[in-house]
């Protein structure tokens, strides 16, 4: 069983996702002006890549915290919730690995490590995500001055299907990690 | 998926206009005012409905913020 997060990822975020590549087939033409279009057509379908990401981790992140709170009296349910969404990175930040890191450590565990080590293509993907993070960042404040860019202003369709990919499989694999760690805190499997 | 959005469409209509309502909340023994800033929608456990809020008391940070279940939140009547 899937959270209810996971679930949302693999079809309403993926129908959002697939309409920015339908957008960039529909693109006309020959020549700059179409280069032009699709660079900013895949410029945006990075920026949402990354929005629809961040809002897979804050709701998977928020059902986990209900559940912990579920864990406890009554009389604490409303305390602990709260303790565990304030000030959460993911709320007003990307969902960059740090971000990633300092919010679902807040479960008592080391995130990243328990990632890395449940597939060895997760560091991959870490990095992969990072990536994106830099040009959502370069795309949304209109600033290509890092040097990691390289110069370059647009991002390639490949590369953004590629983030996506990675995206999918840290979806899977933050899903499955914390169902786990819940289930070894509480006993019982969280989804 | 479609018995989710189903689900979705059915607590929308009923819970619209919830952003920006006032409230209270329990936190022990004693009850906090609040405001509704984020309707995060059935993501809680078990499908439960969640809210960000902030204290409505203006010595607090506005920039912080939280969630807790609508079921835990009494709603003030609406003005006007």
């Amino acid at each position: 069983m899937a959270s209810t997060a996971l679930t949302w990822w693999r079809a309403d975020a993926q129908d959002a996702l697939d309409g920015m590549v339908a957008v960039h087939g529909a693109v006309g033409g020959h020549g700059p002006g179409r280069r032009y279009a699709t660079e900013q057509v895949n410029n945006a379908y990075a920026v949402l890549l990354s929005s629809q990401f961040q809002k897979f981790c804050r709701d998977l992140h928020s059902q986990a915290a209900d559940y912990v709170a579920n864990l406890t009296p009554a009389s604490i349910r409303n305390v602990v919730l709260a303790r565990f969404t304030e000030g959460r990175k993911l709320d007003t930040g990307n969902p960059n690995p740090g971000n990633l890191g300092s919010d679902f450590n807040r479960f008592g565990f080391r995130f990243w490590d328990e990632i890395s080590s449940a597939d060895a293509r997760n560091t991959n993907r870490q990095e992969k995500l990072q990536e994106l993070n830099l040009w959502r960042n370069a795309i949304g404040h209109h600033d290509f001055s890092n040097p990691d860019l390289a110069g370059r202003t647009a991002v390639r369709l490949k590369e953004v299907d590629d983030w996506r990919r990675a995206c999918g499989g840290l979806a899977t694999q933050f899903d499955l990690v914390l169902m786990r760690h819940l289930r070894t805190m509480s006993g019982v499997a969280p989804w | 998926m479609a018995k989710l959005a189903k689900k979705k469409k059915k607590w929308r209509r009923s819970h619209g206009g919830i952003v920006g309502r006032q409230g209270e909340v329990r936190f022990g023994e004693s009850s906090v005012k609040v405001i509704v800033v984020e309707d995060r929608g059935p993501i809680g456990y078990s499908g439960r409905r969640l809210v960000r809020v902030r204290f409505v008391d203006p010595e607090a940070d506005p920039s912080n913020s939280f969630e807790i279940p609508t079921d835990e939140l009494v709603l003030a009547a609406p003005r006007g």
